[in-house]
């Protein structure tokens, strides 16, 4: 059964260890469903002045195509299926350096 | 179906019932007629499970001198993730798409994004489940598996 993320635990650092953080994603992520929705009216617009403006500049053309995306019928829906296909993802890179670790649970 | 079986050899001892008549009933309540298509369990093992991550790692190789400051990679992809990702390709705008195929054409590579199909995904990653790549060198061990 497809679930989204619960949790997203990261842990980075130098030569000097310091405790990994454990990120509670089944809080933060409907919350930012909530503000997502709170602020569409807003983003839709943006997506909208975006769309004019976005031959200009690179990193303007990439925000107006996400936008664009989030908003186009099946956009969402794939979105979810992304989000949902998460849970189990590590990523794992330590050296002597430090450690780089992100897992998806 | 013990009782079933009892009650048709009841009914042929007492001539209600003819002789055939009870085999058929009789063949009719053996396990093996009505799921014929269930494995047994010896079948049943030899069934490879299907692969759910795509698994890279980097550990030193024999060769390193100490182990200590090499460089170590581990990453862990769930292969549902790649059936996502095609599908959330599928949702870009066809402008977008359409410059993204000629850069990629530029590049040599003729990918046709409006025809990925994730269906078609489910016999790549089925035949994906042999694959195991091991690539050994005096400093590094590097090895790509699904699991």
């Amino acid at each position: 059964m497809k679930r989204p993320p619960l949790f997203l635990r990261l842990r980075i650092h130098g030569e000097k260890r310091r405790p990994g953080c454990w990120l509670p994603l089944f809080i933060l992520l409907p919350l930012a469903v909530a503000l997502l929705i709170v602020l569409s009216p807003l983003i839709l617009l943006a997506a909208i002045i975006l769309r004019r403006r976005e031959r200009r500049n690179r990193k303007v053309q990439l925000a107006g195509i996400v936008l664009r995306m989030l908003f186009s019928p099946g956009g969402i829906r794939a979105g979810f299926g992304l989000l949902c296909s998460t849970p189990g993802l590590r990523i794992d890179v330590s050296d002597n350096d430090g450690v780089f670790q992100i897992s998806v649970i | 179906m013990a009782q079933n079986q009892k009650r048709i050899l009841e009914m042929l001892a007492n001539n209600e019932i003819t002789l055939d008549e009870a085999h058929r009933m009789l063949g009719a309540l053996e396990p093996d007629s009505a799921t014929p298509d269930i494995p047994t369990r010896e079948e049943a093992r030899t069934v490879k499970a299907r692969p759910k991550y795509l698994c890279v790692t980097v550990q030193p190789g024999p060769g390193h001198e100490n182990d200590d400051d090499a460089e170590r990679v581990n990453v862990k992809v769930p292969l549902a993730l790649i059936r996502s990702g095609i599908k959330f390709a599928s949702v870009l705008p066809r402008d977008v798409g359409d410059r993204v195929e000629d850069r990629l054409k530029d590049r040599g590579i003729g990918l046709d994004l409006r025809n990925l199909n994730p269906d078609d995904l489910d016999d790549l990653i089925e035949a994906l489940a042999d694959l195991e790549v091991d690539v050994e060198s005096k400093d590094e061990k590097v090895r790509v598996f699904v699991e």
